[in-house]
């Protein structure tokens, strides 16, 4: 190990760098939502606020309304759709993983197949807009996209690694196979459903690709999609507002331009404060990924 | 194995069917749902040689052929669309690489665990916001009248620049807009297999009198070429695709900006919205059908290089 001072001073300086680089742009956010309207107007968007303000937050915490309904929505599909997918999902992945399984091979082609191939994005469409009415319908986030063949996949490796002999033990304790699946499998393996679940709620939390697409019903907006009409037009802000009832407030005093990004704080802070915590299970998800068909 | 499990061959006498029947039910739900969900639409895949409207209904509408494949590919958005998708997958896979070398390189000479913790959750942070919330941070950078870019050419004497109107610029806003969100996700695969070498070898070289910058060179890159062929091979099966939040969003679906941020998704996206179906559907076929040739030929090239990275 030669390693001189001025080496590890540049890779510190360079590590530096990049951190900030990732954190600054974040911070600007952040702090554009604590300025002053009439400061941004002239000065334009500024790292340190010239003037700490929380109008925009007051505005928003008087009128919770639409912000809240949107977290409610985003809410139940992230825990919703996580719970049932990791269900339904680690159910296939420990029938594939036992070898006494006879079909497992006919299922592990065709979950293989799903992945490969894929009628796109129109046929899926229609299927789910004319043919079975989930546009505009709450039902839609909870069995939007459950089965993934890579989540199947992930599990039954994890599985298959688990010894068969505890498996066997619990048979001859006259277990059954979905208590088996409850109470042997199940406990050993909160680490992979760990790391599944959170990938999968943080994905839905971001998720504006399904309100994009079927929901035209402003009650059922995901706080990211909500987010992107803003950003889109200033003006939605104050009708949704309006919707709500703010009636009492003159709406063309309020600060739009820093109403924005403290909504864009509101919908990125719940993720945000949650990864430090979940982080080492997402890197494991990563490296659990290398796993085959 | 199965044969010297006296459980088994009692199971296996006694009824075959009803000792598998727990395990088909465990399977079913997910059958079940791919049925409806991947296999229906898959057979929906009719309406691209269809006219489709939803009167009719995907039985009803009457069959015109390829008649919209001929419409997309003598247009000229098949050119730019396929041109843009392909060069975007190639070219941030590319960047990628040497960037989430460079910084597993970096993190891996951090001794400090608490500290490398530090750098590392920082450089993440960008992967769990949203591409909308990308899209904000970008606004702030790149806005007309209050954008900090334009700021600081104004303070330096230029004249402000309209970046949302300018395609000009966006191959390289797309690539920075890339990079800064995926950095701390993308560098995790290299970081871990450094981790997994031998630090012997570079204590050798250290002996044989190579700086550290050298022993990088020589031992800790080349020890990554493995991975990277790997991960290049299984990137050739999506190189159709490509990441819709990028290019939708971060660019603000800007029609000025379509020469350089339009891509194949984002095409069918605005397909989809102006109602042209059976058009949109015969391009959504074209992506899958082509992507589907490019995951299979790069799974029989890494079979051949490295049978345990195969998918299949």
């Amino acid at each position: 190990m030669k390693k001189t001072k001025v080496y590890t001073t540049i890779v510190h300086l360079l590590l530096v760098l990049m951190a900030l680089s990732c954190l600054i742009p974040l911070m600007m956010v952040l702090s554009v939502s604590f300025s002053r309207q009439s400061d941004v107007l002239t000065y334009g968007y500024r790292l340190i606020p010239m003037h700490f303000d929380v109008t925009a937050y007051k505005i928003l915490f008087k009128n919770t309304g639409p912000v809240l309904k949107a977290y409610g929505v985003t809410a139940y599909y992230a825990v919703v759709n996580t719970v049932l997918s990791l269900l339904i999902c680690s159910m296939a992945g420990y029938a594939m993983s036992r070898s006494n399984f006879k079909m497992r091979k006919f299922f592990n082609y065709f979950f293989l197949l799903t992945m490969l191939i894929g009628g796109g994005t129109i046929p899926s469409y229609i299927l789910k807009s004319k043919y079975l009415g989930l546009s505009n319908n709450l039902l839609l986030y909870a069995v939007n996209a459950l089965v993934a063949a890579y989540t199947i996949f992930v599990f039954r490796t994890f599985f298959a690694q688990i010894p068969t002999s505890l498996i066997e033990a619990a048979t001859i304790d006259g277990a059954k196979e979905r208590q088996i699946f409850v109470k042997v499998i199940f406990p050993m393996s909160v680490p992979v459903f760990a790391s599944m679940g959170f990938t999968m709620l943080i994905e839905k939390w971001n998720d504006y690709i399904v309100p994009l697409y079927y929901m035209t019903n402003k009650n059922y907006y995901t706080i990211q999609y909500y987010l992107q009409l803003v950003l889109n037009d200033l003006n939605f802000i104050k009708q949704s507002l309006r919707l709500s009832g703010a009636q009492t407030l003159a709406t063309d005093d309020m600060p739009l331009e820093i109403l924005k990004f403290s909504l864009c704080v509101v919908g990125a802070l719940p993720a945000l404060i949650a990864f430090p915590f979940f982080q080492k299970y997402f890197s494991k998800g990563m490296v659990l990924g290398s796993v085959k068909g | 194995m199965r044969c010297f499990s006296p459980l088994q061959t009692k199971k296996t006498k006694s009824g075959g069917f009803s000792r598998q029947l727990p395990y088909l039910f465990l399977v079913l739900p997910a059958f079940i749902y791919e049925i409806i969900f991947w296999l229906l639409p898959l057979g929906g895949v009719v309406i691209a040689f269809k006219d489709f409207n939803y009167r009719d209904g995907i039985f009803g509408s009457p069959w015109v052929g390829f008649k919209y494949f001929d419409y997309f590919f003598t247009s000229q958005d098949a050119v730019r669309t396929i041109r843009n998708t392909i060069l975007y997958s190639v070219w941030f896979h590319v960047v990628g690489i040497i960037a989430g070398v460079f910084l597993a390189i970096l993190l891996y000479e951090v001794s400090n665990r608490k500290l490398l913790r530090v750098y590392h959750t920082t450089l993440l942070a960008p992967y769990f916001i949203s591409w909308v919330v990308v899209a904000y941070v970008f606004n702030i950078l790149l806005g007309y009248s209050y954008g900090v870019l334009n700021q600081m050419i104004t303070a330096c004497g230029g004249t402000a620049v309209q970046w949302y109107s300018e395609p000009a610029y966006w191959p390289v806003i797309l690539t920075i807009a890339a990079l800064w969100k995926n950095i701390g996700m993308g560098c995790v695969f290299y970081y871990a297999n450094l981790m997994s070498l031998d630090e012997n070898l570079f204590e050798a070289a250290a002996i044989d009198g190579a700086g550290r910058i050298r022993q990088w060179i020589h031992i800790g890159i080349p020890s990554l070429i493995p991975l990277i062929c790997i991960l290049t091979i299984m990137k050739m099966g999506s190189i159709m695709g490509g990441d819709f939040g990028l290019f939708y969003q971060v660019s603000m679906n800007n029609g000025a900006l379509y020469p350089a941020t339009d891509i194949l998704s984002t095409y069918i996206y605005r397909g989809l919205v102006s109602g042209g179906l059976s058009a949109t559907a015969a391009v959504g076929l074209f992506q899958s059908v082509v992507g589907f040739i490019m995951v299979v030929l790069s799974n029989s090239v890494v079979k051949r290089l490295d049978p345990d990275s195969a998918m299949f």
